[in-house]
């Protein structure tokens, strides 16, 4: 079946039906027309200006310039746009996603033969139909604005294929989080996978760093806001604008079409977070995404953020001295891109019991470890792979000893075992349901032991080794710093002694978690291997 | 068409949740046209075992085959058997009944062309033509039960899971539901239905499977427990008029009797008892009875039914 034959698609119908009500349209036409009028009235009626800079004997000097009505319409009628589809799109695709599960709908689609990818389109295209007629009548105003004024209509339409797709990225985001909805827990979950994207985008953000760019449809505009303003040389950050939309359009410093480069950036992750839908509609019980594809998502992340790293490295445009807060950020990603991944490829005692009685069942001798019911040994080796890869491009970027590199590896991967084998050893044992037993444990192992080592530090002679063996345990107080200041190439803050405290202490504690964790999987598996 | 093998086979179904297993190594095959009860009090695991069948949860292990066809490997095939309702119904608010119709339709695969005389069908069948351009958020209780019904019928699947169709309904919109089922039911469909309220199962099921903590107590047509369970009837005496003697003489004959036991008396005119024998052994206790002088109205002699087995069953083999 045709995936885009949307008249037999149920899902879509279901959107478009609830959403295209006679009253809905209208309201949205006359907002929308009103609107347009509002702009260009105040476009025409209005003087608009800009400034422009010119490097003049040395220092910048600004010029006032008049901006043509028309200019103006198409800046401001695209900021409308994007907040149409990116604001309305996104909630409506999240709520009509999250209402399918809360009312069980969902199950009936599911029960049903209609194809999977059908029902992804579907459920995508279906809850924000509404937002993209509204987007399609406002490229029709802009594209008319474009062909009777000097604006390129090829700058306008890349606009909207951009525009197009960093729709599909976020509608497809809000609505897997929506469907990811469990109707029997409250509404922490989205808001807290929320606030942890705007934090998290955030630090990115901050880095300069241009694939988290290409993620949003701030790059898009000011491509349009750069070809509209042609004339006009913008002094923005310490640089020409100019110098910084091209810096945000490379890749490992290869100069890369902006439509390209998005592409680039957002198509796996549209794939991505759509297979993540269609993995709720097949088992609403399995993680949203596969061990495998967690793994490929990391690799993905650390090339992204690699080829952007690069580029800014090289190019010599934004000074560059802060270089432990850029070396703070790459591993704040690889601990998010770890502990997200952890969540999802660690299962729980229930899952682990149903494959390992499967596994009886069919008479194979354990679970496969691509499954989603396997323990995360297998996924943890792959990702310190991963990780390993991706670090040797930086250590060599940054020209780091190796000798450092080897104990800056080794010790964030002790980290990574104690975290991921802690993690299925909670899960694994019958302690799964006492949440509050493991977060006392890290909070004590990870905030009360630092705190203390910090007061003692005052208090005793030799403090600073007494102190490093408190901050051990924790990889934020006490592992990512040591990793961070290994990583430098001038001489070093930590002394061999702490390096060597932090190695055994971390060492130790993920060869303790590893054991238990394994204790607890042979348990298991004398327990349920022999059910049949 | 005539299947040779079950329309419904499911074998070592077993499934889990957290802590409990809802279903343990369930196996039972349902004939085409069989109308199968599947009985239990509330956490049995009958809700599990249909979701198992409608594919919606993932058993921990188990083989379901629809029509021969594997669920687990032919699941869009499978699925396409099968009607689906659960125990409340869910439905989308701001859509009207036609377009909730149309929808599942296509999700059926049901072509377009064909789907809005499919939908004036069914909608005629559970007496909701009048309704199809109201909003389904506008309907009652029982209306919307009796929609969600349509929707399993609309692509004439060959297998019908009913998870407690008639529960939260007033007695108006379960006599309702029944009647519209007893139609369908006439139409060689194979249908599993669920309920703890057995008097919704009695009168049409003709197959039943009592369900306890998960496991299968007893399974197979009513005649067929019957027979293995041994046959079990009620005898129920009333008396014209109060008769203290006449009744203690009554109790005292029938406790007398091989083929009863159980006696009580309900009131001052009337008796009751377990029976087990045949339909002569009772004429013979209705000519002790009129022996010994004692002036009665009503005399019957009734089979047990599904309430009763279960009753019987569950409260002795589960316990």
């Amino acid at each position: 079946m045709n995936i885009f034959n949307l008249r037999n698609n149920a899902l879509f119908l279901r959107g478009f039906r609830e959403r295209t009500r006679f009253s809905a349209v209208a309201s949205a036409v006359a907002l929308s027309s009103i609107l347009v009028v509002l702009i260009v009235l105040s476009a025409v009626l209005n003087d608009n200006y800009v400034y422009d800079y010119k490097y003049i004997a040395g220092e910048y000097q600004s010029q006032k310039v008049l901006l043509p009505w028309f200019k103006k319409v198409v800046l401001d009628l695209s900021k409308v746009q994007a907040i149409v589809l990116f604001f309305f799109g996104s909630l409506n695709a999240y709520r009509i996603a999250a209402r399918e599960r809360m009312v069980q709908t969902i199950d009936f689609h599911r029960s049903s033969p209609s194809p999977r990818w059908n029902q992804i389109v579907g459920l995508v295209l279906g809850s924000t139909c509404l937002e993209w007629f509204v987007f399609t009548g406002l490229a029709l105003v802009l594209l008319a604005i474009s062909l009777i004024s000097d604006i390129s209509t090829a700058v306008i339409a890349q606009f909207h294929v951009q525009l197009i797709f960093c729709g599909f990225l976020y509608h497809a985001l809000f609505a897997l989080i929506g469907i990811s909805r469990d109707p029997l827990k409250g509404k922490a979950g989205p808001i807290l996978i929320f606030v942890g994207l705007y934090f998290f985008s955030h630090l990115l953000f901050a880095n300069q760093l241009s694939f988290m760019h290409q993620f949003t449809w701030l790059n898009a505009f000011h491509e349009l806001d750069t070809h509209v303003k042609n004339h006009i040389s913008e002094y923005y950050g310490g640089h020409h604008r100019k110098q910084l939309l091209g810096l945000m359009n490379t890749f490992f410093s290869l100069k890369l079409h902006p439509l390209f480069i998005q592409l680039l950036v957002q198509i796996p992750f549209i794939a991505l977070l759509l297979e993540g839908i269609g993995r709720r509609f097949e088992n609403l019980e399995q993680p949203i995404f596969s061990k495998t594809q967690t793994l490929m998502t990391t690799f993905y992340l650390l090339l992204l953020y690699a080829g952007s790293f690069t580029s800014i490295f090289l190019s010599g445009l934004l000074q560059h001295t802060h270089r432990s807060m850029d070396l703070g950020i790459l591993f704040v990603l690889i601990w998010i891109l770890f502990a997200a991944g952890a969540i999802l490829a660690t299962p729980s005692r229930l899952d682990y019991t149903r494959g390992l009685r499967r596994a009886a069942k069919l008479k194979r001798r354990g679970i496969r470890p691509e499954e989603n019911a396997a323990g995360n040994s297998r996924w943890l080796g792959v990702f310190v792979l991963i990780v390993v890869i991706g670090l040797s491009y930086f250590a060599w970027l940054l020209r780091v000893p190796s000798l450092n590199f080897i104990l800056a590896l080794m010790i964030l991967c002790s980290y990574f075992d104690f975290c991921a084998s802690f993690f299925e050893y909670f899960r694994l044992s019958r302690h799964h349901t006492k949440l509050s037993l493991a977060a006392t444990i890290l909070i004590i192992l990870w905030i009360v032991l630092p705190v203390l080592g910090m007061i003692l530090e005052s208090i005793i002679p030799k403090p600073s080794t007494v102190m490093m063996a408190f901050m051990a345990p924790s990889p934020f107080f006490g592992g990512t710093p040591v990793v961070m200041d290994l990583f430098k190439t001038g001489k070093p803050y930590l002394q061999t002694t702490h390096v060597v405290i932090v190695l055994v202490i971390s060492g130790t504690l993920a060869a303790v978690t590893n054991y238990l964790a394994y204790q607890e999987r042979q348990k298991l598996k004398r327990d349920n291997l022999n059910i049949g | 068409m005539v299947y040779n093998e079950p329309m419904i086979s499911i074998k070592s179904l077993r499934v889990d949740y957290e802590n409990v297993s809802a279903v343990q190594d369930l196996d039972l095959e349902i004939q085409q046209g069989q109308i199968y009860g599947l009985v239990g009090p509330n956490g049995a695991g009958k809700t599990s075992t249909i979701k198992a069948l409608a594919g919606i949860i993932e058993p921990t292990y188990g083989e379901i085959r629809i029509a021969g066809i594997d669920l687990e490997i032919e699941h869009h095939k499978a699925l396409q058997q099968l009607g689906y309702m659960p125990d409340f119904p869910p439905v989308y608010e701001n859509l009207k009944v036609w377009e909730y119709l149309d929808v599942f339709a296509a999700a059926y695969l049901i072509p377009h062309r064909e789907r809005p005389q499919k939908i004036l069908h069914w909608l005629t069948r559970v007496n909701l033509l009048e309704k199809q351009n109201t909003f389904i958020r506008e309907l009652s209780r029982g209306m919307r039960q009796r929609l969600v019904l349509a929707k399993t019928l609309l692509h004439d699947p060959k297998v019908l899971l009913l998870d407690e169709p008639a529960s939260g309904l007033d007695p108006i919109a379960r006599k309702d539901m029944r009647d519209i089922l007893l139609s369908v039911a006439s139409e060689n469909k194979t249908i599993i239905i669920s309920s703890h309220i057995l008097t919704e199962l009695k009168e049409f099921c003709n197959a039943v499977g009592i369900m306890e903590r998960g496991k299968m107590v007893v399974s197979g047509s009513i005649e067929d427990i019957r027979q293995r369970l041994g046959s079990n009837r009620r005898l129920k005496i009333k008396l014209v008029k109060p008769d203290a003697q006449g009744l203690e003489r009554t109790i005292n004959m029938l406790n007398n009797s091989r083929n009863c036991s159980n006696v009580e008396s309900r009131s001052d005119t009337e008796i009751m008892c377990a029976f087990k024998g045949t339909p002569e052994d009772a004429s013979w206790v209705l000519k002790q009875i009129i022996n010994l002088n004692v002036d009665i109205c009503d005399y019957t002699c009734e089979e047990e039914n599904v309430e009763d087995i279960f009753f019987r069953i569950g409260a002795q083999e589960v316990s």
